[in-house]
C-alpha cells in the first residue's frame, strides 16, 4: 500500500511556481531522503503534505485519504522552525502531545529526553534553539505514526547529537510507517536512506534507491548531489 | 477536544490576565481606604494611587482585547500554527476554543472592573442606584431576573461579535502572499462595509414594509421589549454565525502558512 500519493500536484505563490505537476508514490517501510538546492520546494511539499498549504492544483492522498483533518492522526510532522509555546515546560508539552495523539509514547518520549539530558521541568523559553529542534525531535519521532515528515531534522543540531537522533528515528518508524526528510546535510544522513529524491525548481529530477545510484553511478548520493546542483 | 483546546486556551492567557485582575482589586481596595478617610490627609499618594487604577482599568480593557486576537493570530496563523493546524482537532474547534477564551476572558475582565468600581463606589450611591434601576423595571413592566437573562445573553453575543469579525479579517489577510496584516486590515474595513449596507438595509426594509402594521397586533409595551431583546439576539446569532463560518471555512479551504 502506498503512503503518500501525489498526482499532478502544483503548488502557485502569486505567478511564481513553487511544485508543477508533481506525480509521486511512496510505499511504506521506507526512509527517503527528499533534497535539493534553496528554493527547489522541499518545504512547500512537506507542508502540503501536513496540511498547511493548499495546493493550487491536483491531488494528495495519505494512506488513500485527502489530506484533511483525519490525516493529521496518521502524519507526525517536524517543522524546519521552533513551533512551541514558550511559556510551557517540557512536561507541560509532553502532556499536550499526550492529550491529542493516542498514538503517543509517553515512556519513550521521556526516556529520550533522559539520554538527552533535557530536565522535565525546564522551561521552553529558556532553551536554546538546538535544544528546542532536539525535543521537537522527540516529540514527533515518540508517535506511532504512519508516516514521518522530518523538515531539517538536524540541521540546527550539533554534530555530538545528530548520531543520536539519526538512529533514534531508525529505530522508532515501524515496518509499515515512511519517513520523509528534508535536508542539506546530505553526508551525515545518507545513511539512514532507502530512496531519494532530486527536486529541482519544483520538478522532480531523480527518484531512486539509493542503492540503485551506488550502482548506477558508482558514487555516493552526496556526491551524485554536487555533481548535478552544482552552481 | 474542544475541552482540551479550552483547557490550553486558558492556561495560556491566565498566567497574564489573572495577576493584573488581582491588582486592579487590591488598588481598589486601597484606594477606597484612601479616597474615604478622612484620616488619610496625603493628597499625593492618593493622586498616584487613583491614577494607577484608572490607568489599569482602562489598560486592562485594551490588554484583553490585544491579547485575545494576538492569541488567535499567532497560535494559528503564526509559528504555534505549525502545531496547532497539524492537531488531530477540526479547524472549528480550534476557532470556537479561540473565541470561547476570548469571551470568558473579556467578561470575567468586565466583572472585575465592575467589582473595582463598586469597591470604590460610596455604599449611598449603590443604593441608590439600585433603586433607580429597579424602577425602571417596575415602569417597564419587566421582569428583572428576565432583564439580567438578556442582558447577559447580549453581553455574551455582543462580546463574541467584537472578535469574530477580527478573526475572519486575520484569516482572509492569511491567504495573501505578502502584506498579510494590511491586508487583514483591508477586509476588516470592507467586512465593516458590507455590514453596514445590510443593517441599513434591514433597517429600511422594516421601514417600508411597515412591519408592525403587517403583523397587525395590538402588542404592549412590555412585548415590545421582549421583541426587541429577541430580535438583538438573533442578529448577533447571525453575524456571529456568518463571520465563523467564513473563518471556517478560509481556515479549512485557503490555509497559507508560509
Amino acid at each position: 500500500m502506498s503512503i503518500l500519493k501525489c498526482v499532478n500536484l502544483s503548488k502557485n505563490y502569486g505567478r511564481h511556481a513553487a511544485l508543477s505537476s508533481l506525480d509521486l508514490e511512496l510505499p511504506e517501510g521506507k526512509i527517503v531522503g527528499l533534497l535539493g538546492p534553496n528554493g527547489s520546494g522541499k518545504t512547500t511539499l512537506i507542508k502540503l503534505i501536513a496540511g498547511l498549504l493548499t495546493p493550487t492544483c491536483g491531488q494528495l492522498l495519505v494512506c488513500g485519504q485527502p489530506v484533511s483533518v483525519a490525516t493529521n492522526s496518521l502524519i507526525s510532522y517536524l517543522p524546519e522552525r521552533t513551533y512551541l509555546n514558550d511559556w510551557m515546560t517540557v512536561i507541560d508539552i509532553l502532556l499536550f502531545f499526550n492529550s491529542f495523539y493516542d498514538d503517543f509514547d509517553m515512556k519513550k518520549a521521556t526516556d529520550m529526553l533522559t539520554s538527552l539530558g533535557i530536565k522535565p521541568h525546564d522551561k521552553l523559553k529558556a532553551m536554546s534553539k538546538g535544544t528546542k529542534e532536539k525535543l521537537q525531535l522527540i516529540l514527533v519521532m515518540s508517535r506511532k505514526a504512519r508516516l514521518y515528515l522530518l523538515d531539517e531534522p538536524i540541521g540546527g543540531v550539533d554534530p555530538a547529537a545528530r548520531d543520536y537522533i539519526l538512529s533514534t528515528i531508525i529505530s522508532s518508524y515501524a515496518d509499515n510507517a515512511t519517513v520523509l526528510i528534508s535536508t542539506h546535510l546530505i553526508g551525515d544522513v545518507e545513511k539512514i536512506l532507502d530512496q531519494v529524491i532530486f527536486l529541482q525548481n519544483g520538478v522532480i529530477k531523480l527518484n531512486s534507491d539509493v542503492d540503485t545510484i551506488r550502482e548506477e553511478h558508482g558514487k555516493s548520493v552526496d556526491s551524485l548531489f554536487r555533481e548535478v546542483f552544482r552552481c | 477536544m474542544l475541552a482540551k483546546l479550552l483547557k490550553y486556551e486558558f492556561k495560556s492567557i491566565g498566567r497574564l490576565f489573572l495577576p493584573l485582575y488581582g491588582l486592579s482589586i487590591l488598588l481598589a481596595i486601597a484606594n477606597r481606604f484612601t479616597a474615604y478617610n478622612p484620616d488619610f490627609e496625603y493628597e499625593i499618594p492618593e493622586f498616584v494611587l487613583m491614577g494607577t487604577f484608572i490607568t489599569l482599568l482602562m489598560g486592562l480593557a485594551i490588554v484583553t482585547f490585544i491579547q485575545c486576537v494576538l492569541r488567535f493570530k499567532r497560535n494559528l496563523l503564526g509559528d504555534e500554527g505549525y502545531l496547532m493546524m497539524t492537531l488531530p482537532v477540526s479547524r472549528f474547534d480550534l476557532i470556537f476554543s479561540k473565541l470561547i477564551a476570548a469571551v470568558v476572558w473579556t467578561v470575567i475582565g468586565g466583572c472585575v472592573g465592575l467589582t473595582s468600581l463598586f469597591i470604590l463606589t460610596p455604599y449611598d450611591s449603590m443604593v441608590s442606584t439600585f433603586h433607580i434601576l429597579s424602577d425602571i423595571f417596575r415602569y417597564g413592566g419587566f421582569n428583572g431576573a428576565m432583564f439580567f437573562v438578556y442582558m447577559i445573553l447580549i453581553g455574551i453575543l455582543g462580546v463574541a461579535a467584537v472578535y469574530t469579525p477580527v478573526y475572519t479579517a486575520l484569516s482572509l489577510g492569511h491567504i495573501s502572499n505578502k502584506n498579510k496584516m494590511l491586508a487583514s486590515f483591508g477586509w476588516y474595513f470592507i467586512n465593516s462595509i458590507a455590514v453596514n449596507i445590510l443593517s441599513s438595509g434591514l433597517v429600511l426594509t422594516i421601514e417600508k414594509v411597515q412591519l408592525w402594521d403587517m403583523l397587525r397586533i395590538d402588542i404592549s409595551g412590555t412585548m415590545v421589549s421582549h421583541m426587541i431583546f429577541i430580535g438583538i439576539i438573533i442578529i448577533l446569532l447571525i453575524y456571529n454565525a456568518a463571520h465563523l463560518l467564513i473563518t471556517n471555512y478560509v481556515l479549512k479551504n485557503k490555509l497559507n502558512l508560509e
